[in-house]
């Protein structure tokens, strides 16, 4: 009973994060295909001397020629790859899918003139025939088989993969590291001011976790460049690198033992790369968590479960730890699993503060750049963790406390 | 009242002389000695009210125009005295401007921006969510849904590419000659300045209603069951008039709380954007693009990212402060 119950849940569920996942790819993809620039923008923009062919050539490389529906269906799932081949029939050959070379109009508009596109050049469409037959246009497969297209700008006509695949590790390095530290302190902090409500402790935890969700990532990155990397070097204390995960060259650092070498890639090197930005993001997770859990901790302290617990005579250890603590965790233990697709968007900030070569910064380069299949490739990775998640968290939700039913 | 009734001959009641009973404290005295009660954010209050007064009056206090630039006078030190004899307190920036201008005027544009998202997110969460409770129906599982899955997507990377956006088009992108020429009025920019303002308001409020409208909501589907609403309506009130009349005055103090709360998270999202320069651009002062060029010349001039950043920490803790403690005195089963 409760296993069909839960069948049921899991294929409304994931029939529900399909729609979503449809919903957010056609509004990004809508949204990004009116943004301007573009691989042509930077052409023309160092001016090299382009003629109408290269145009077309060029647009037919990163599939600009194409109408954008046609485009996002076939980033989405590689079609339409040609016309229907039925019964030795092909069928929508003609189908005019595209336009090689649009035809201008200059019109007046406030005064200036303005170059506007209308309309296809005579004899330019492409149709559905030309997506087969052309052999330098690229066979795709399309985003639900694991293709997310060519770099327009940052890594030029290498696949999106490469690039996410080369961050990759880098942001989960950050993010494994960072959340755990928070876990590690948070919980600690929170369980602490919660038993002891209202004293010193109690008063400075809650002020301290003020500041510290008040504090923007950013400025408090900043503040840290500043002290730990640029003033450490001036006085000669030993200072962090500012910013990057990895040195150039091997780089010295003055200690009070005497000037320390460390090797470009060493493991030192990583991790005095890595205590800067896993610090800012451990500061702004543990200030909401530790709340959290203190929250939580209180509203369990009052449950009668823990008064009959100490009425037994238990130790006050044991009624924290086992009856008080557990219960009070599984909230808490959805908050977690919520997190984890800010692996890739809530970083944004603080990698790009450090020069971190992770997701987030590449996201923003990607938007910097107007390399438009390296962005929505990004986008569509982070609504796809953060349904997943938010399942996750609803069926743990579940697991931790059998009383909560799915529904 | 008691003792009129007891007596056996009533005589008029002596109005001046009459001792002021305990009952007689109005509601919002009762509120305000809560909110009193907490010092930190009586604290923040009187901070942020300074700040506004700065701010307000920039024209007259600040003591030079922002974009204001003298060439070659690139990085001066704070203290320093420009040529006609004006002190330049904090410094100048990287083109010559002086730096504590410009911060008192971006200190008006960046509040400006954070209040006016505010506000609009509230109504428009407001006006959303009392409708899709009230009505109920069909209306109210489609709105649901849409807030769900306005949740559901990442918030912050759609955020940056709609800015992204609009900033490359912003010159094709016009206002109405009466609302540019206001914005301009209240925030000292050239009105051509006025389109990325108005647009970052604009993005911040449709990114940011979600939450007041499903509080909202909740508050309006647990109102419909009280009696005064059923009262209201066998009197042959109007579905407006219940909404407007009844409804929202009634679900006003979570609403106002989950207003000043969120000034803070509109303080730093405005400050991030213009920091990683998708929000207001730089010759419109806001602290956040501020910051962004205090970050690209700290080799330069280390502290520069304290004195660009510490308004807008400034800002947004006392913003949290003043919500706490608002919240504390509207609506005290509110806190954790």
């Amino acid at each position: 009973m409760a296993t069909q119950a839960m069948v049921n849940f899991l294929i409304r569920r994931v029939f529900e994060m399909a729609i979503v996942l449809f919903l957010s790819a056609l509004a990004s993809y809508t949204l990004l295909s009116f943004a301007p620039g573009g691989p042509l923008s930077f052409l023309t923009s160092v001016q090299i001397r382009l003629n109408a062919d290269d145009i077309a050539r060029i647009r037919a490389n990163y599939e600009l020629d194409l109408f954008v529906p046609v485009r996002f269906t076939r980033w989405l799932i590689g079609q339409p790859n040609g016309p229907l081949y039925i019964g030795g029939q092909l069928i929508g050959a003609d189908v005019v899918v595209g336009c090689r070379i649009p035809d201008t109009i200059n019109v007046v508009e406030n005064g200036k003139v303005v170059t506007r596109e209308a309309g296809c050049r005579a004899g330019q469409d492409v149709t559905l025939l030309d997506l087969a037959a052309d052999p330098t246009r690229r066979q795709v497969r399309g985003v639900l088989f694991g293709d997310f297209g060519l770099s327009h700008q940052i890594l030029r006509n290498r696949p999106v993969w490469t690039l996410v695949e080369s961050r990759l590790p880098y942001t989960i390095q950050l993010m494994l590291m960072s959340t755990t530290l928070s876990i590690l302190i948070g919980v600690p902090l929170g369980v602490y001011s919660a038993v002891k409500q209202y004293s010193i402790f109690d008063y400075i935890v809650t002020t301290l976790s003020f500041f510290g969700s008040s504090m923007p990532t950013f400025f408090f990155g900043l503040l840290m460049i500043m002290l730990f990397a640029l003033y450490f070097e001036q006085w000669n204390l030993p200072h962090l690198p500012p910013g990057n995960a990895i040195a150039v060259r091997d780089w010295t650092m003055g200690t009070f033992m005497g000037d320390w070498r460390i090797e470009a890639g060493s493991l030192a090197d990583r991790a005095l790369h890595m205590i800067m930005p896993t610090t800012v993001l451990t500061l702004f997770t543990v200030a909401g968590w530790s709340r959290f859990v203190r929250g939580s901790m209180l509203e369990v302290l009052r449950q009668d479960y823990v008064r009959t617990a100490r009425a037994k005579g238990l130790w006050e250890r044991v009624v924290i730890a086992k009856h008080a603590l557990r219960n009070a965790l599984i909230p808490f233990v959805t908050i977690v699993v919520f997190s984890i697709p800010g692996v890739f968007g809530g970083a944004i900030i603080t990698e790009t503060v450090f020069n971190w070569p992770g997701m987030g910064r590449l996201y923003f380069d990607a938007l910097g750049r107007s390399d438009y299949p390296v962005a929505m490739a990004l986008l569509m990775i982070t609504a796809f963790l953060t349904v997943v998640a938010t399942l996750v968290s609803d069926i743990l939700y579940t697991v931790v406390d059998p009383r909560i039913r799915l529904s | 009242m008691a003792t009129t009734a007891l007596t056996p001959t009533p005589r008029p009641i002596d109005v001046l002389n009459a001792e002021a009973m305990p009952e007689e404290v109005s509601q919002g005295k009762v509120i305000l000695q809560r909110f009193l009660r907490h010092k930190l954010a009586v604290i923040a209050l009187i901070v942020l009210a300074t700040i506004s007064v700065i701010v307000l009056l920039a024209p007259y206090i600040a003591p030079f125009k922002p974009t204001e630039l003298r060439v070659g006078n690139y990085f001066l030190p704070p203290g320093s005295v420009a040529d006609d004899g004006r002190v330049h307190w904090l410094g100048t920036d990287n083109i010559g401007r002086d730096y504590l201008s410009r911060l008192i005027y971006a200190g008006r544009i960046s509040l400006t921006v954070a209040i006016l998202a505010q506000i609009g997110s509230s109504l428009l969460g407001i006006v959303i969510g009392s409708i899709s409770g009230y009505v109920g129906t069909w209306v109210d599982p489609l709105v649901m849904r849409f807030v769900e899955f306005m949740l559901s997507i990442p918030q912050l990377p759609l955020l940056l590419i709609i800015s992204s956006i609009i900033i490359q088009y912003r010159e094709a992108l016009q206002l109405p000659a009466p609302l540019a020429n206001f914005i301009s009025w209240l925030l000292i920019i050239p009105t051509t300045e006025t389109t990325q303002v108005v647009a970052i308001i604009g993005i911040f409020i449709a990114f940011g209603w979600m939450g007041d409208s499903r509080l909202m909501r909740g508050m309006v589907l647990s109102l419909k069951e009280q009696t005064y609403t059923e009262a209201a309506r066998a009197l042959g009130s109007s579905h407006w008039r219940i909404i407007f009349r009844h409804m929202i005055p009634n679900a006003m103090a979570p609403m106002i709380v989950s207003a000043s709360l969120g000034l803070s998270g509109f303080i730093i999202a405005e400050a991030a954007l213009s920091f990683l320069g998708l929000g207001i651009q730089d010759p419109t002062p806001t602290w956040g693009n501020m910051l962004s060029i205090a970050q690209s010349s700290m080799l330069q001039i280390p502290w520069l990212p304290l004195i660009a950043g510490t308004p807008i920490f400034i800002c947004s803790l006392a913003f949290n402060f003043v919500g706490d403690g608002v919240r504390d005195a509207l609506d005290p089963r509110l806190k954790m």
